[in-house]
């Protein structure tokens, strides 16, 4: 049943909204520049009104604040009853999480291979992660578009202070990089960021900590002709017929763990677009973590990287 | 005389309502003062009431977002509202069936509370002063000056978020 008040039993869920909007757009305050529409008999709206103050227990004279808001609650509950009635409310959920526009706790959360065998066996739990998504302090979303990349690629950093008060030393920021696939996020790096050993005091967007991050432990790298330690919408021209290798460490150190963490896009006239390559010496932080309590955990099997 | 700025509190939702969906053409509802308060006992826009005032407005959607008070008849007044312009809308082929669906699960799905949170729109009377329609003063909530602009671009005004 689409509607549960006498005058609309029986009513398709199409007109059930229409009359029910048109009650609510009669109700709301009204400027009263130019004519308004009434599409309504006074007969139909009086019933309706009457209707629903016995469904919610109002006295017909009630017209206080609180009665009126309720009217509006209940008008607003029944309208979106039945404008969604037939419709798949996960399609919404996937139109709204590509656009980035779904609320942060309406995303499902799931761990990617990359945050399992490298972050959580470096102290990054689940439940921080989830924080950092649902209730960011900031937020950047990438626009991967604009670079030729399919938007099923569309990569968002979120960062999260989270305070120690009684060891500030281990006060710390988690950067977590999440691709968005509909109302999926899918959780890639998450690096915990010491604001003792890094110096954040000009970063300002999830963006500026990165780089921070990757000025302390960053490492060399090599993107198509180039070497630096971070490159971000980088472009690199490929040779026809033959084999590009687009990015590299140009002098691995044996003694150094690290990690690459390069995001390439789509060829755009014979140009890779690349969105973001670096690579992390997990030596160095990995040392520093240990400052902050935080050991190396065994892999999963695999060999630690 | 009249003031060189007008300003209107609108919750963030109804700006992204308009900016993704009504091409960021922005239907508002403003005043001469912030602050009805400040002015003289006197003067006209003293005559302001809490319902009317901008600053008023700000200070009940904040306190509301902060406290997560789902009730709040700002709050529900906005919702009910938008709900049955986005159904208007669709009715009028303003906009998709789409979009109707998505401003109408957005507005009522109660994950996009923060959303509510308030905004100061200021807008620089010179830009509107043509555009500006008085709101008669039978159904205006107070002597004070009030006026409606149907089509405010989103150039003709700055957003400040407290």
């Amino acid at each position: 049943m689409i509607s549960t008040l006498p005058s609309l039993r029986g009513q398709s869920a199409k007109d059930v909204e229409g009359i029910l909007a048109n009650l609510t757009l009669e109700m709301l305050p009204n400027p009263g520049i130019g004519a308004r529409e009434s599409p309504l008999t006074d007969e139909l709206r009086d019933r309706l009104i009457r209707e629903i103050r016995i469904r919610l227990g109002l006295k017909s004279g009630d017209n206080s604040p609180r009665a009126i808001s309720r009217i509006y609650e209940y008008l607003s509950s029944e309208m979106s009853r039945a404008a969604l009635s037939e419709v798949d409310i996960q399609e919404i959920k996937s139109r709204l999480g590509q656009q980035g526009d779904l609320a942060p706790s309406l995303y499902k959360i799931e761990y990617g291979d990359t945050f399992k065998d490298i972050h959580e066996r470096r102290g990054v739990q689940r439940h921080n992660v989830e924080r950092t998504l649902q209730a960011p302090d900031s937020v950047e979303h990438l626009h991967p578009d604009r670079l030729g990349i399919n938007a099923d690629k569309a990569t968002s950093l979120y960062l999260k202070e989270f305070r120690n008060i009684k060891r500030p030393s281990n006060t710390y920021s988690l950067l977590v990089f999440c691709k968005r696939s509909g109302y999926v996020q899918r959780v890639g790096q998450a690096w915990m960021i010491f604001h003792s050993d890094v110096d954040l005091s000009r970063a300002k967007t999830p963006l500026d900590v990165l780089k921070a991050f990757i000025d302390k432990y960053g490492v060399e790298v090599q993107v198509g002709e180039k070497t630096g330690k971070f490159f971000w919408h980088e472009k690199v021209p490929l040779a026809p017929n033959q084999i590009t290798n687009f990015f590299g460490f140009p002098a691995p150190d044996p003694m150094i763990d690290m990690s690459a963490c390069v995001e390439p896009g789509g060829i755009i006239d014979g140009v890779l677009q690349i969105v973001y390559a670096f690579g992390v010496n997990h030596t160095s932080y990995d040392a520093d973590l240990l400052k902050h309590g935080i050991r190396l955990k065994p892999t999963r099997g695999k060999r630690p990287r | 005389m009249s003031s060189l700025l007008l300003y209107s509190t609108n919750p963030f939702m109804k700006y992204l309502i308009n900016e993704k969906y009504r091409g960021n053409v922005h239907y508002v509802w403003c005043s001469e003062t912030f602050d009805s308060g400040t002015l003289g006992l006197y003067g006209s826009g003293a005559l302001v009431p809490p319902t009317s005032n901008p600053k008023d407005i700000f200070v009940d959607l904040k306190k509301a977002v902060d406290s997560t008070d789902r009730h709040n008849a700002k709050i529900n007044e906005q919702i009910s509202g938008l709900t049955a312009l986005a159904v208007r809308w669709e009715a009028a082929r303003e906009i998709s069936t789409r979009a109707k669906d998505d401003i109408i699960y957005m507005v009522n799905e109660p994950s996009y509370f923060k959303h509510w949170r308030p905004l100061l729109y200021v807008i620089p009377r010179p830009l509107v002063e043509s555009r500006l329609r008085p709101v008669p003063a039978a159904k205006c909530a107070s002597l004070g000056s009030e006026y409606i602009i149907e089509d405010l671009q989103r150039y003709e005004f700055d957003l400040i978020e407290l």
